[in-house]
């Protein structure tokens, strides 16, 4: 079974006095193990599907199924908070609390069982995103954005999520330190059986992921190549 | 991480923004508690003054008698009478003490000094002791409930004897008869009315009690001279006098009996159950007293004349402690707003990682909370000085000194005369533990206010929409 999986997913944005259609009944399906991701012009609606898939928005109409259930039937806020994790382009740290408070915060709210050592588990993996304990101890903003997207990863792995949805994340980063990023999403994909979406602009990304899902302008839908 | 220990770190880590909410609100907290502790003891002082006067009401008549004068005379004490026995009847009304009283009578065979001889008294007075008829409408009298005087022999009135007018007196304690000998319970003692060396009334009354003043009375009344009886005693002893005095007149040939004592009625005080029924009472009964030969006044009217300063401060205050708790609302919510606003990323983040609204809004109401009601209760502090200069600087503007206070006031309604002198120099203001209710409730509900629209609107928003604004 798919672990992710959008049937007839429907949206459009008020645009003057219409509507404008940004995805017209979108079928998509996704699978652990597999490192996706989504290419399109700006402004195609790449950001509102992770949103839709992120549950951080409604769809109009159709569906999101999370391992054959309906998200909007598991509730959006405990799927958010249980089931996926979420890497943005700007980061979104809590920027007065140090690397390892960030983690702690997602792990502190999820459900799902975490070590009894929280801090120890919150500390191995920022280790496994190279940061490591000097910087798991740094305010935010003392660190660079490359090591603050790393935390970000971190927090979106740290509660045990098989679904990591990430817009953009190295949009803000140069090419050296995007590679090292894109590096742990392969890894995470790869090694550790997650599925990971990406929105990204860079075709030479794209080129390393094993699915790319490209949004039409014309039709509103994804084209996917393997 | 618990939201708790989240708005903890929040609170420590964001040093700015807490001290922004913490000054703003202690500003707008010192001006609150100053206006309030103010408008509290103003109507503290209202609520003492009035209680201190009481709730009582008189009837003072002014009634101008015309020829002849015993018809007239006898239509005012019915007149007089009847409004008060009208008012009386009032279910306000707690009591309605009435003294009837006539003067000018003796008794030959007492004196008032127990601790000398008869002969000795005889000796330095040689006369009669002179002695009032003082009534009363109660089986016990008012006086001795209030503790004004006390039985120390005997008993008091029954309610058959008050009603009836039975021949019963109170006599002041120190008596003695003329032979030496103790007064008993239930000897019999004559008054008499004397004119001209001729007796004119003899009457027979019982001693059924006696009795000592043991407080002040109104208008400095002294009871050692007086016999007390029920009032409609004294009706029928004035009856049988001006009877008396008729049939003697006329086999002497003088006119009306203008030239003997008459009964009358002597401060009448209406006593109400309840201060708050003053004010009704005293609009109805100034309806009823249309007559201009009666004057209703209450405590109200010696309110009035003492406390207008009070009055005014109390109206200021209320003005300055209703703007302070508008503008305070107005003000922190700006500031909660921008200081909700400017972590709207936050509040998105917690959305994200799929935080529970509810936790959200505890952390939140817990930093603001935490800070607002720490800065308020500090401001408490500033808040007392500044009532302090609040409270002479409106004296000062407020008080003309060019405006001469009315220093007299009615002495039966206002025994211990007090004047807007004593008021003043008694003002203090309280910070007492109502006071402290009433302003935590009041910046709670500012922080309710303030607080709570932002910050319900916020978490009602989408995440979607607060993360990419
Ligand atoms: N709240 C909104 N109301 C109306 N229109 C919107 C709203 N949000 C986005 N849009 C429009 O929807 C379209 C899709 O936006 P979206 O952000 O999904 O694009 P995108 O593919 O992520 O673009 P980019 O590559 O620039 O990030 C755009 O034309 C945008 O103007
Ligand atoms: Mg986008």
């Amino acid at each position: 079974m798919n672990i992710l999986e959008t049937k007839n997913l429907y949206f459009t944005y008020p645009d003057g006095d219409q509507r404008k259609i940004i995805l017209n009944e979108v079928n998509v399906s996704f699978d652990k193990g597999k490192f996706y991701t989504i290419l399109g012009a700006s402004g195609s609606g790449k950001t509102t599907f992770l949103s839709l898939i992120a549950a951080l928005d409604k769809p109009e109409r159709g569906e999101i199924l999370f391992n054959g259930e309906a998200i909007e039937k598991i509730g959006y806020e405990k799927y958010r908070r249980d089931d996926i994790g979420i890497v943005f382009q700007s980061y979104n740290l809590i920027p007065y609390m140090n690397s390892l408070e960030n983690v702690m915060v997602a792990m502190s709210i999820t459900d799902n069982e975490m070590e009894k050592d929280m801090k120890a588990q919150a500390l191995r993996i920022l280790e496994s995103v190279g940061i490591d304990e000097n910087k798991a101890k740094r305010r935010i903003n003392r660190l660079s954005g490359g090591e603050q997207q790393r935390v970000a990863i971190a927090r979106a792995i740290s509660t045990n999520v098989d679904v990591i949805i990430a817009d953009e994340p190295t949009g803000n980063l140069d090419g050296k330190t995007s590679e090292m990023i894109i590096d742990i999403f392969k890894k995470l994909a790869h090694e550790q059986n997650k599925c990971v979406i990406m929105v990204t602009h860079s075709e030479k990304i794209a080129a390393e992921s094993d699915v790319v899902l490209k949004l039409n302008t014309d039709t509103q839908n994804f084209e996917v190549t393997s | 991480m618990k939201w708790f220990k989240r708005s903890w770190l929040s609170i420590t880590r964001n040093k700015i923004k807490t001290g922004i909410l913490f000054l703003t609100t202690f500003i707008i907290g010192s001006f609150l508690s100053s206006t309030l502790a103010l408008y509290l003891s103003n109507e503290q002082i209202k609520a003492e003054i009035k209680n201190k006067l009481g709730p009582v009401a008189t009837v003072h008549s002014y009634y101008n008698f015309d020829e002849p004068y015993a018809d007239t005379y006898d239509k005012y004490f019915d007149e007089y009478t009847m409004i008060l026995e009208k008012l009386a009847q009032n279910p306000a009304v707690e009591y309605a003490n009435i003294h009837y009283s006539l003067t000018g009578f003796a008794s030959p065979s007492i004196y008032d000094d127990s601790t000398m001889s008869y002969q000795d008294y005889e000796a330095m007075n040689k006369k009669a002791v002179p002695l009032i008829c003082y009534g009363t409408n109660y089986s016990m009298p008012i006086e001795v409930q209030e503790y004004k005087m006390e039985i120390t022999d005997g008993r008091g009135f029954t309610e058959e004897e008050i009603n009836t007018g039975a021949n019963v007196i109170l006599l002041p304690e120190n008596y003695k008869r003329n032979d030496n000998q103790a007064i008993q319970i239930g000897d019999q003692i004559q008054l008499y009315y004397k004119k001209d060396q001729q007796i004119i009334l003899e009457y027979q009354v019982k001693v059924i009690g006696k009795f000592k003043q043991i407080n002040q009375l109104p208008q400095d009344m002294n009871l050692s001279d007086c016999v007390i009886m029920p009032n409609q005693t004294i009706e029928h002893i004035s009856l049988s006098l001006n009877e008396a005095w008729l049939s003697f007149s006329d086999a002497i040939s003088h006119g009306d009996h203008y030239d003997i004592p008459q009964i009358s009625i002597s401060s009448p005080i209406i006593r109400l159950k309840n201060i708050d029924y003053l004010e009704a009472f005293h609009e109805r009964a100034t309806l009823l007293l249309k007559n201009k030969n009666y004057v209703f006044s209450s405590a109200s009217d010696i309110y009035d004349a003492i406390a207008g300063i009070i009055e005014n401060m109390s109206f200021m205050s209320k003005f300055l402690v209703s703007s302070a708790f508008i503008s305070s609302i107005l003000i922190l919510s700006l500031i909660t707003t921008m200081f909700i606003r400017l972590r709207k990323h936050e509040i998105g983040v917690y959305m994200a990682v799929g935080e529970k609204k509810n936790r959200i809004i505890f952390q939140f109401i817990h930093e603001i909370l935490f800070i607002m009601l720490l800065s308020f209760n500090l401001s408490l502090l500033a808040g007392k000085q500044i009532s302090n200069s609040l409270s002479e600087e409106l004296m000062d503007f407020l008080i003309d000194p060019n405006i001469q206070t009315i220093t007299q006031t009615d002495e039966l309604l206002n025994p211990e005369q007090i004047s807007r002198d004593t008021i003043l120099n008694n003002y203090s203001l309280s910070f007492d533990s109502s006071f402290l209710i009433v302003y935590e409730v009041l910046s709670l509900s500012v922080f309710t206010l303030s607080a709570s629209f932002p910050l319900i609107y916020l978490v009602k928003s989408k995440p979607k929409d607060i993360l990419s604004e």
